[in-house]
């Protein structure tokens, strides 16, 4: 599953997770820390939604 | 104009404009700015809105001596910096773009092209040198755009700050800063506080001497003064102490009511007051200054079995940008059917820590007495402390100051000789360090007050967060001399052969009573420590926890009388007795109030 960042673009993709920041891959958008946040632009995970 | 002396300002003037992003009335026209640094290689900072692109490059021109840039840095995409991109590249066929990766993605979408053979791909921590001059790149994702990136240039230490610190308004017109600053960071940047304040936490980590947007005037002096105001408007805080009042009317009559609530707010010494129109006049200027104060009136009629339109237009902006942190009055008018705070209440859901008063300032059609109640009501609420601060209108009798004193709470243990005894009390303190000496001060009416005198010994449990209503059950509303308060616990015994706690404490220490003092209803036991010992790293819970969290709520439904904001204990009657004592807790009447 993919999600995108509302503010600036950036894809989620659980599939690859995020592992330059600790997020191994494979590990679902729930599963994500409350305190994750946007790589890119720094977006809390309130402001995602579904890629599909 | 030089700004230093390699660098030099290109950019224009636009009072042409009719609304600037196609949404804001610039009085003062716009200014695009755009600089040259000439060193051995020839910078160009951005490039300006489309209608001014030949003004530009004879700018350009002229600042260069007719010398051919070398690069041209564009920090951000939007149309009014970016427009004049070929029609440079085309000047200058033998320049390099410089942006980042997300930038000529967009130069794709704008123009068709991303000139491959000619650019420069920089991201976070890259340089430019172009001879004395080296360029420091800065992401700046979403402030405004996702592509926007910053440049520092170490020897003039100069930041260009893209649309950072920029403001509406031409240079060629003079005029205050803040205000037209304040309106265009809240309408253009304002839902992205947080970027904001993490491009600040960059910024504060070089050394600027001068910061050059893109719009507005070059800041030179007193830096301080425009760092603190971005930081206090991307944090979402309060900038001026005062109230803004927004309101919609249709005939007059809300209008009537808003009126009204302003020269209550104003003799109730309110500091500031601002009022605004929503349908006549600016909206940006309405949404500047809902940011700016931390007080909030909305003021509206019912439409449509909605709001007035202006109103949820208002609102839209405001929920959009991430209002937070502030407290909001409603009003509302309704001829039939009012709904409309019901409404507007509901368009701030999901907004973060919004306080919204009681009452609603209810017209139905017109004010009426009702009506000028809840004003009357809600301007004290709203001035609460601007009363409290005038030496003319404040309480100076109000004793609830008192229950703003903090305080932790703890079990206190001790033993008669014959059996283990313990209560709840929240009166510990250290009161010196060299030595060590705490006091601990027990109501007469409790037995371990007995016990310790007799003793001299006890320890004290700090509870921590985690501990339940139970423990407050067990050694608060109990008398120790008749039951045994340790039935069902595990205990615990320090060298000084008194008991502590299993758990739900995060610490105890054994004092040693050195000095009593008599205090009429209490006494007072000045302590010596000896065995001290941390048990976990959680919090000590405060009064204020324990009201909050752990005691539960009372069981007043329905009952007539007073409840003790202590441990719950209903008391059922018309009158409290001023001598009453809480058969639970022990406290007196001023923990009791009324139940509604």
């Amino acid at each position: 599953m993919k999600y995108v960042c509302n503010l600036c673009g950036w894809e989620y993709d659980e599939a690859v997770g995020d592992p330059e920041n600790g997020i191994a891959a494979g590990t679902k958008f729930e599963d994500l820390p409350e305190d994750f946040v946007c790589p890119l632009c720094g977006a809390g995970k309130d402001e995602f939604s579904d890629a599909e | 104009m030089n700004i230093t002396t390699d660098i030099k300002y290109v950019g224009v003037n636009d009072h042409e404009i009719d609304l600037f992003e196609g949404q804001y009335d610039v009085p003062n026209g716009m200014a695009y700015n755009s600089y040259v640094i000439a060193d051995y290689k020839i910078a160009v900072m951005d490039t300006v809105d489309a209608r001014f692109g030949h003004e530009w490059l004879d700018n350009v021109a002229t600042a260069t001596g007719g010398k051919a840039p070398d690069y041209l840095v564009v920090q951000h995409m939007e149309p009014d910096h970016s427009a004049n991109i070929d029609v440079f590249m085309k000047a200058y066929p033998n320049a390099t773009i410089v942006s980042s990766q997300k930038a000529f993605a967009m130069m794709k979408n704008f123009f068709g092209k991303e000139y491959e053979d000619r650019r420069i791909v920089v991201a976070e921590g890259d340089t430019l040198p172009l001879g004395k001059h080296v360029l420091h790149f800065v992401a700046a994702p979403m402030v405004h755009w996702p592509e926007v990136i910053v440049t520092y240039d170490a020897y003039d230490k100069v930041l260009f700050s893209a649309d950072g610190f920029g403001k509406f308004g031409a240079l060629d017109v003079e005029e205050d800063w803040a205000c037209e600053a304040r309106r265009y960071y809240f309408g253009i940047v304002g839902k992205y506080g947080a970027q904001v304040q993490a491009l600040l936490k960059k910024a504060a980590a070089l050394d600027i001497e001068k910061i050059c947007p893109l719009h507005g005037p070059i800041l030179t002096q007193n830096l301080g003064y425009y760092l603190g105001l971005y930081d206090t408007w991307s944090s979402y805080g309060v900038e001026t102490d005062g109230i803004f009042v927004a309101y919609t009317s249709v005939y007059g009559h809300t209008k009537a009511a808003v009126e009204l609530l302003v020269q209550k707010l104003k003799e109730k010494g309110c500091p500031k007051v601002s009022v605004c129109d929503l349908a006549r006049e600016d909206m940006a200027e309405a949404v500047e200054d809902a940011f700016r104060y931390g007080k909030l009136v909305l003021a509206t009629t019912t439409y449509n079995a909605d709001i007035f339109p202006f109103m949820r237009t208002f609102i839209e902006h405001l929920v959009e940008r991430g209002y937070k942190n502030r407290t909001i009055a409603l009003v509302e008018n309704g001829s039939w059917a009012p709904l409309a705070a019901k409404v507007m209440k509901g368009m701030f859901e999901g907004c973060k820590n919004l306080t919204f008063l009681e009452p609603v300032i209810r017209l139905t059609s017109a004010m009426n007495d009702l009506t000028k109640d809840a004003i009357e009501k809600v301007s004290d609420e709203l001035c609460k402390d601007y009363l409290a601060r005038q030496d003319s209108t404040a309480n100076k009798n109000d004793l609830k100051a008192l229950f703003n004193i903090g305080y932790g709470l703890y079990v206190v243990t001790s033993n008669d000789g014959k059996k283990d005894n313990g209560l709840i009390v929240n009166t510990v303190t250290q009161v010196t360090n060299t030595p060590n000496r705490v006091a601990v001060t027990i109501n007469k009416q409790n037995y371990s007050h007995h016990v310790i005198k007799q003793s001299g010994k006890m320890n004290i449990n700090c509870l921590s967060v985690d501990a339940p209503f139970k423990v407050f059950e067990d050694f608060g509303f109990r008398s120790g001399r008749t039951v045994d308060k340790f039935e069902g616990w595990e205990k615990f015994r320090s060298d000084n052969g008194l008991v502590f706690l299993p758990k739900y404490i995060n610490s105890f220490m054994s004092l040693t009573v050195e000095n009593y003092v008599d205090l009429g209803t209490h006494g007072m036991f000045i302590c010596s420590v000896g065995e001290a010992r941390v048990i976990s790293d959680l919090e000590t819970m405060t009064y204020t926890y324990y009201q909050k969290n752990v005691k539960p709520k009372p069981q007043t439904e329905g009952k007539k009388g007073y409840v003790c904001k202590v441990c719950g204990y209903v008391y059922e009657g018309d009158t409290l007795p001023d001598d009453i004592v809480c058969p639970l807790c022990k406290h007196g009447a001023a923990d009791f109030e009324p139940i509604k």
